[in-house]
């Protein structure tokens, strides 16, 4: 092999294993596949409507670091999700669906505080189980109604002290004896 | 009848002055299109933000109206803004895109929503509703739907119109859980904020920032190329030029030349090898007036001797020796090397090769198939050329002799000097007849007008006379001129 045919082979290896090297590798998932086996934040059936689920039905579980949040106990409280928690909530196609139903998506509260896509403390990641996708949602639309968690609202334990619960409307523990519709 | 199109072909201080104006119009060229993109760029993400900003204040603004029910106060606060400044308008829209505040659909939800009269119906005309509820644009539905789908999405977008430039921000008004009390839980967009400005100043600043920069760009560019261009003309094509020049010179003939470059880089060193070459070349030019063409060119071709005929032109001045006496020796040199220069301009007029300058004797060699004819046409040529300049040769005349046959070529001398010359009887022939030859005359031997084509030169005789080293008397003949010319000078007989 002539001296500037083995030059051209060495520098066409290095561009390529430049390439390879510098490629982003895949992101892991942000969501476990084993999320539905983890305890749900509330009891209450949640097949009523609401602004950005609208009438479909929802399931919303919390991994085990997610049960470690804490509450400084001021009024009015503050609620604090450590680092790591993960609150993943199951979104089923219909408003009753049956036994063999599966959900079409998951949308999840990643607490990822430094982050710089957070919004909030959290990674808001939707995950469409149909292509398998997920992404991260970087706009205001998933914080933005999250953020009315934080204070008195028509849902669940309703927040009646007008505490900071961390963006979480479905605090785990705090569910009333009957979930009141919205309206 | 279609003339044919000759190019001419771009010297090299042109391509030089192409490439440098190429790359700096490119390079700026470049530089500038990156400047009005990152300005472009610069002002659209400056006039986004402040929409967005804008937007921001007008979301929180709707809220704080909204949530205690100030409805009103919230419609008359959006007419207020949006009359803020001309070509800026500010618009709520439902979801399904019609006008908010346009009618009493919303209040008519409202109050079920809440199930009581919470807001009376208004009965007087709408603003703006006259004909139906003011709606979106048609072309602008596409841009809506996206600011209305889940996710929603804030949109910007410009367009122009009249001349003008408008840019519009589509930001989604969200239901949020506190708006779901009044409004229901049913849906997730309330409506859009729809925010219109007009750019036009903004864009046209940008346009004449963008054409006085690209100007600046050009200006640049055609002075940075005359700069460069006079700096690579002093120090590349100037030289370059220069020697090209001198090598023409030197081609014809003119080795006078020099090229004055005084940088010490690679092109002075380049201006000094030629300058060096043209000084040797002048030398062996200057050499080749004391060395004959046969020597010349037996240096490239070879210095072994040969047999070959040629035909021998030898002159004289007559009485030089007397003249000598008389003048003196230094006096005589100028009219002698007058007299020598133009035989030898004759003699090379007509292919002759001189040989040798011996005192006032030139001796030369003529070869050839029509060698006598050249020979004899060059002695009538010196003889007349001498005649009519006898005022400035002070009235010598020449003797020539003429003869023709086999000699031997080749280097006579020794390694350090040899002359390439010719021996043999033909030599000692013409030389012999150049001794015998009067002032004026010139004596051919029978070789040499056998040589001739027949009645091309007119001859007298034949004539027998003695030759010094001649057993046998030779026959001459005294040649009188050419056919066509007429020569009057009387011959000389001898017998």
């Amino acid at each position: 092999m002539k001296a500037r045919t083995r030059v051209a082979v060495c520098l066409a290896l290095t561009l390529f294993s430049l390439t390879f090297s510098c490629a982003k590798p895949q992101q892991p998932s942000l969501i476990p596949s084993d999320y539905s086996r983890w305890k749900t934040t509330t009891d209450v059936v949640l097949d009523y409507p609401i602004p950005g689920h609208e009438d479909r039905f929802r399931v919303i579980h919390i991994n085990d670091k997610g049960l470690g949040f804490t509450r400084d106990g001021r009024s009015p409280e503050r609620i604090t999700f450590p680092e790591g928690t993960i609150i993943a909530k199951d979104i089923f196609a219909v408003k009753n669906p049956g036994p063999s139903d599966l959900p079409v998506m998951i949308t999840a509260m990643v607490k990822s505080g430094t982050n710089p896509q957070a919004r909030g403390g959290w990674l808001w990641v939707v995950k469409d189980l149909k292509m398998g996708k997920e992404s991260i949602m970087t706009g205001d639309f998933c914080v933005r109604c999250h953020d009315n968690a934080n204070e008195k609202h028509p849902y669940g334990w309703k927040n009646p002290g007008g505490a900071f619960t961390d963006y979480v409307f479905f605090i785990p523990g705090s569910d009333p004896a009957v979930e009141a519709s919205p309206n | 009848m279609a003339r044919a199109a000759t190019r001419r072909p771009l010297g090299l201080a042109g391509r030089i002055n192409l490439v440098v104006v190429s790359t700096l119009f490119i390079g700026l060229g470049l530089v500038g299109y990156l400047y009005a993109t990152s300005l472009s760029s610069a002002r659209e993400s400056l006039v986004d933000s402040n929409l967005l900003r804008e937007s921001d204040i007008l979301y929180l603004s709707i809220e704080n109206f909204m949530l205690p029910g100030d409805a009103p106060v919230a419609a008359r606060f959006f007419d207020e803004v949006a009359g803020l400044s001309a070509g800026y308008s500010l618009r709520l829209y439902r979801r399904n895109g019609t006008m908010a505040f346009s009618d009493n659909m919303t209040i008519d939800a409202v109050n079920t929503n809440i199930r009581k009269v919470r807001f009376e119906r208004r009965n007087e005309p709408f603003a703006g509703s006259a004909g139906g509820a003011p709606a979106v644009d048609s072309s602008d539905r596409l841009q809506f739907g996206k600011a209305t789908t889940i996710p929603p999405e804030s949109v910007f977008f410009s367009w122009n119109d009249t001349g003008r430039t408008y840019k519009r921000f589509y930001r989604p008004l969200l239901n949020l859980p506190k708006c779901a009390g009044c409004h229901g839980s049913d849906h997730t967009i309330r409506g859009v904020i729809d925010i219109r400005a007009d750019i036009s100043n903004e864009v046209r600043s940008e346009a004449v920032t963008i054409a006085v920069s690209a100007s600046g760009f050009a200006l640049m560019a055609l002075a940075l190329a005359a700069i460069i261009g006079r700096i690579l003309r002093a120090v590349v094509v100037g030289p370059v030029i220069a020697i090209g020049r001198l090598c023409l010179d030197v081609s014809g003939g003119d080795f006078s030349g020099r090229v004055d470059v005084k940088s010490n880089d690679e092109i002075g060193g380049l201006a000094s090898t030629v300058n060096d070459m043209v000084h040797g070349l002048r030398e062996r030019y200057e050499l080749t007036k004391y060395v004959s063409a046969g020597t010349i060119t037996s240096l490239g071709s070879g210095q072994e001797p040969r047999r070959v005929e040629r035909t021998l032109l030898f002159t004289d001045v007559r009485g030089f020796t007397a003249y000598t006496e008389r003048k003196g020796a230094e006096a005589i040199l100028a009219v002698l090397n007058g007299l020598l220069e133009k035989q030898a301009e004759i003699i090379a007029a007509h292919g002759g090769d001189i040989d040798k300058f011996v005192g006032d004797e030139v001796v030369s060699v003529f070869s050839g198939n029509d060698a006598p004819a050249r020979a004899c046409d060059a002695a009538l040529d010196i003889r007349k050329a001498v005649a009519a300049n006898s005022v400035a040769y002070d009235s010598l005349a020449v003797g020539m002799g003429i003869a023709t046959g086999h000699v031997v070529q080749g280097m006579v001398g020794s390694h350090r000097r040899a002359d390439f010359t010719v021996l043999g009887d033909a030599v000692n022939v013409a030389s012999r007849l150049c001794s015998r030859a009067k002032a004026g005359q010139i004596l051919v031997c029978d070789c040499t007008r056998d040589g001739l084509k027949t009645g091309t030169h007119s001859m007298a005789g034949p004539y027998k006379i003695a030759l010094k080293g001649k057993a046998e008397p030779q026959i001459v003949y005294l040649l009188q001129g050419k056919t066509n010319e007429t020569d009057n000078r009387k011959p000389h007989h001898e017998g």
